[in-house]
């Protein structure tokens, strides 16, 4: 631990040339964030759902491209070998590439899910929705921690991609099953937004998991004696 | 290497922002005394005359353009004399700082200053009486989140970062693309271009204030603020239509007339014109628009560039001024509305109260204070 | 007491297909090392272990007295290491990799780096997609060059290079190498490179260490013999590594020369024909074959 702290300046170098890399995308994606905000912003009920739909595709694109990117093309264009030549254990890289990945997603991911629920709170939309809508943000960064976990630990494209297809596939599941939930449904066109016993278990269940699997991500990465 | 104008003292720019910003007190001012707004302005008199409009609409077509060229102009010179570091941090202070800081105050201000004018005033204007009948109501409506005026500095923001994002993905080539086009065509594709943004917004075009990034806005002025950011770096691209400026201004000026000649007489949403007519005075509007700010920028640069200590003292308390005039200028007019002056005499008290008391403010609690290294801006020089 | 610039000892490692047991080698400061063995024998493990990439079974690992792979981070700061499946980021420039580079290493010599760009024929503000392969190569040499290294390891670092892209390369690390303070462990189954530019020969084969030792005396203790068959002729020889018969003649191979050694041959037998010196690459193939 004590050498982690002495190596922050080169996990901080290596989280400023993750950024560098992946800008452009990230800048796009900005353009989009803007894009999708301001559709929702128009408080219809057609550009809401617009803009939900899109920024549920944004934060899956934006998830998928930068463990991709960022960690399965580095092992894949043999970029590796020159970062871990560089004063670093693979310990500490991959630590520092768990935290760039998780600031430059939860940064939009925050931004778009707080952009959502103003629009929600401060327009006619039914404000018993936002359970439902953090329930699904919060799922979708699972998701993105599952296909990061798996990015990192086995540094491969196809358990990646199986991971992302699987993980997006059941959000269909999750928000028809819970939308099933009488618990949920019926307070789903309150005017407030009322959390029970049901929803809170859901998001402490959902939050939890998250925990589970970035701290096992880094408990394993901590443990692996071979890279490259 | 000199890059663009960052080497040339342009006093025209601090003279131009002044005379923006007081034209901007009074057209809000003027409002109070438009026909066209009478139904829907809080501090609306019940005198009106239409040459209120005829002034409030025409500067309200190109003024808030000239600002978002300026903002856009400064923004390349600050990143060309500074850099993104220190331009992110310069920006952060003087427009994010003031409003977080002001939203909240200002929105508190003027939630008093209604129930002043709820409870106070004798002649309610229309929108007062409104609020009033809504008071009445068992489930009273909450106000919607909004920036207020401060709209600005709020799609400002959005306007660096969207800047930002075409620097990563466009670079220059695209500016410099625009240099090469003819001042007809620049001037067809900017009027078309904007026509969209203007579409899908009543006519005359509304200050997007809710609390959300209006995406018409920010595509309406962001042409502008890109034109001013174009203009720093390749003077070219406004200096070319130095030519033929008087034939701009006329044509700008005719554009108007027929413009305000086809405007509904009240902007309630009811009247606004739809199909073609709606079409055509989007067309006028994005003339007018673009015309009268290539004009107001040249014609600062041909007549004001020099320095005048008036100028730029009103240029210095310009953001000040900007920030607290609103809130006042409703203040007064409530007061106003009972009284039984002309309405000439009511506008120039409005104007003068406001302008008297932001300057009478902006000594007591400004100038000595670690707000004005925040508000007070600098010689562009 | 001698310094190393590396040690390992007894370094044990096991893979699915491939074993390393009991490696010891160590290299003293100031020295280049050629590790020498066919694709599989091991080298890039060995490697690897000193870049603290991998983590043996049992053993002590020392680079520049940091014990590894724990103390790996502060030892990096003085090794430099290239290899041939290393590769740049397509999508950034020459340049960009050298800010980069620079921003981690304190000693990063800029005006060495300016050099090098040159006498490699390098575009510092070309993308690396753009680059042929003999030049991603040079550029990668010339990031580990000028952050200066007390220890330079350079893994195949001549593989799939053209003659004249090697030469450069070569010629280079000779040049390198001039400098004692700097210690060099060169791979490569590229038997010339390592004859021109190291002062110590290392063998590997399937995870076994061969052979050790400086190249001048390793070279001249292997000579081959051409000989007549006669009748007295023995079956073996004290010394020999093969003896490769054909008819009345006699080809033998010996890693024990010395300039008695024809003597011995008479005695046993063979009347010497001919004696030539072996090339690097010869004693390669030998060893492998007796080794195996």
């Amino acid at each position: 631990m004590t050498t982690l702290f002495k190596n922050t300046n080169m996990i901080k170098r290596l989280i400023i040339k993750d950024w560098e890399l992946m800008k452009k995308g990230i800048a796009g994606y900005m353009a989009a964030g803007i894009v999708t905000i301001g559709i929702m912003g128009m408080a219809t009920e057609i550009t809401f759902n617009v803009g939900a739909i899109l920024m549920i595709t944004l934060l899956i694109v934006i998830g998928a491209r930068s463990a991709v990117e960022s960690i399965v093309n580095e092992k894949k264009d043999q970029t590796m070998p020159f970062i871990l030549s560089l004063p670093i254990s693979p310990q500490h890289y991959a630590l520092a590439k768990l935290l760039s990945n998780l600031v430059l997603y939860i940064v939009p991911w925050l931004i778009l899910v707080l952009g959502m629920l103003a629009v929600i709170i401060s327009t006619p939309i039914y404000n018993g929705v936002i359970p439902l809508v953090v329930l699904v943000s919060v799922y979708i960064l699972a998701a993105y921690c599952c296909y990061l976990a798996t990015a990192l630990l086995t540094y491969s494209e196809g358990f990646t991609i199986a991971v992302m297809i699987v993980t997006n596939l059941l959000i269909n599941a999750f928000i028809i099953g819970i939308m099933r939930m009488p618990e949920i449904n019926q307070t789903f066109k309150a005017a407030t937004a009322s959390w029970n016993s049901t929803s809170l278990t859901i998001l402490a269940a959902e939050l939890g998991f998250t925990c589970v699997i970035l701290v096992l991500t880094a408990y394993l990465q901590q443990r692996k004696t071979n890279f490259l | 290497m000199n890059i663009g104008q960052g080497s040339v003292r342009l006093f025209y720019m601090d003279n131009l922002r002044a005379l923006a910003m007081l034209t901007g007190v009074f057209f809000h001012a003027a409002l109070a005394y438009s026909p066209m707004l009478h139904s829907m302005w809080p501090s609306a008199d019940q005198q009106n005359h239409w040459f209120f409009d005829v002034f409030a609409w025409g500067s309200h077509l190109f003024r808030m353009p000239v600002f978002f060229v300026m903002a856009g102009f400064f923004c390349a010179l600050l990143l060309h004399k500074q850099g993104g570091k220190a331009f992110f941090k310069n920006r952060l202070l003087r427009i994010a700082l003031p409003l977080v800081l002001f939203l909240p105050l200002l929105s508190i201000a003027m939630g008093y200053i209604i129930e002043f004018g709820l409870e106070q005033v004798q002649n309610p204007s229309p929108f007062l009486a409104f609020v009033k009948t809504l008071m009445t109501m068992p489930e009273t409506p909450t106000m919607p989140l909004s920036t207020m005026h401060l709209w600005f500095l709020y799609h400002l923001l959005f306007l660096y970062l969207l800047t930002y994002i075409c620097h990563i993905l466009v670079g220059a080539k695209f500016a410099n693309w625009f240099v090469t086009l003819k001042p007809k065509h620049l001037l067809t594709l900017l009027i078309l271009a904007i026509m969209p943004a203007l579409y899908v917004v009543p006519v005359p075009f509304p200050a997007p204030e809710w609390i959300f990034p209006a995406l018409w806005a920010l595509w309406f002025y962001g042409l502008f603020f890109a034109l001013g950011f174009g203009y720093f770096t390749k003077p070219k691209l406004i200096e070319q239509f130095e030519n033929q400026l008087a034939y701009y201004l006329l044509t700008g000026l005719l554009c108007y007339a027929l413009c305000y000649y086809l405007l509904p007489a009240s902007l309630l949403p009811d009247n606004q014109p739809t199909g073609l007519l709606k079409l055509g005075l989007t067309l006028l509007e994005s003339a007018v628009s673009v015309l009268l700010t290539i004009c107001a920028v040249l014609y600062a640069k041909r007549f004001l560039n020099s320095n005048h200590a008036v100028m730029a003292y009103i240029s210095k308390v310009s953001y000040w001024v900007y920030i607290v005039h609103l809130p006042l200028l409703f203040f007064i007019g409530f007061l106003l509305l009972d009284q039984d002056w002309h309405m000439l005499i009511k506008f120039v008290v409005s104007c003068v109260a406001t302008i008297g008391i932001s300057l009478l403010s902006f000594h007591l609690l400004v100038s000595w204070t670690w707000l004005s290294g925040i508000l007070v801006s600098k010689s562009s020089g | 007491m001698q310094n190393y610039a590396f040690e390992m000892n007894d370094v044990s490692i096991r893979y699915p297909h491939f074993k390393m047991e009991g490696l010891n080698l160590s290299l003293p400061q100031g020295q280049v090392m050629g590790l020498v063995g066919v694709n599989g024998a091991g080298k890039s493990t060995t490697i690897r272990i000193l870049m603290g990439l991998v983590k043996a079974d049992s053993g002590q690992v020392k680079a520049l007295g940091y014990n590894l792979p724990e103390h790996q981070v502060q030892a990096k700061y003085d090794i430099g290491f290239a290899s041939d499946d290393m590769r740049l980021y397509k999508s950034q420039t020459l340049q960009w990799h050298m800010d980069f580079i620079k921003s981690i290493y304190p000693k990063f010599d800029s005006a060495y780096a300016a050099d090098l760009l040159k006498r490699f024929d390098l575009i510092a503000d070309q993308q690396i997609k753009g680059i042929s392969h003999g030049q991603r190569v040079k550029a990668c040499l010339l990031l580990v060059l000028a952050r200066r290294p007390k220890l330079l390891i350079l893994d195949e670092p001549t593989t799939g290079l053209d003659p004249v892209a090697r030469e450069e390369v070569i010629c280079e690390l000779a040049d390198i190498l001039l400098d004692d303070e700097r210690s060099v462990l060169f791979s490569s189954h590229n038997t010339h490179d390592i004859e021109k530019l190291s002062d110590q020969i290392a063998f590997l084969d399937r995870g076994k260490l061969l052979a050790l030792q400086d190249k001048e005396s390793y070279l001249e203790s292997w000579a081959r013999f051409r000989c007549q068959i006669n009748n007295t002729s023995s079956e073996s020889v004290l010394g020999a590594v093969s003896i490769k018969r054909n008819g009345q003649i006699a080809e033998i191979v010996t890693a024990q020369y010395s300039p008695h050694y024809v003597a011995q041959l008479q005695q046993a037998g063979f009347s010497v024909l001919e004696q030539h010196r072996m090339s690097l690459e010869e004693i390669f193939v030998a060893n492998i074959k007796r080794s195996r």
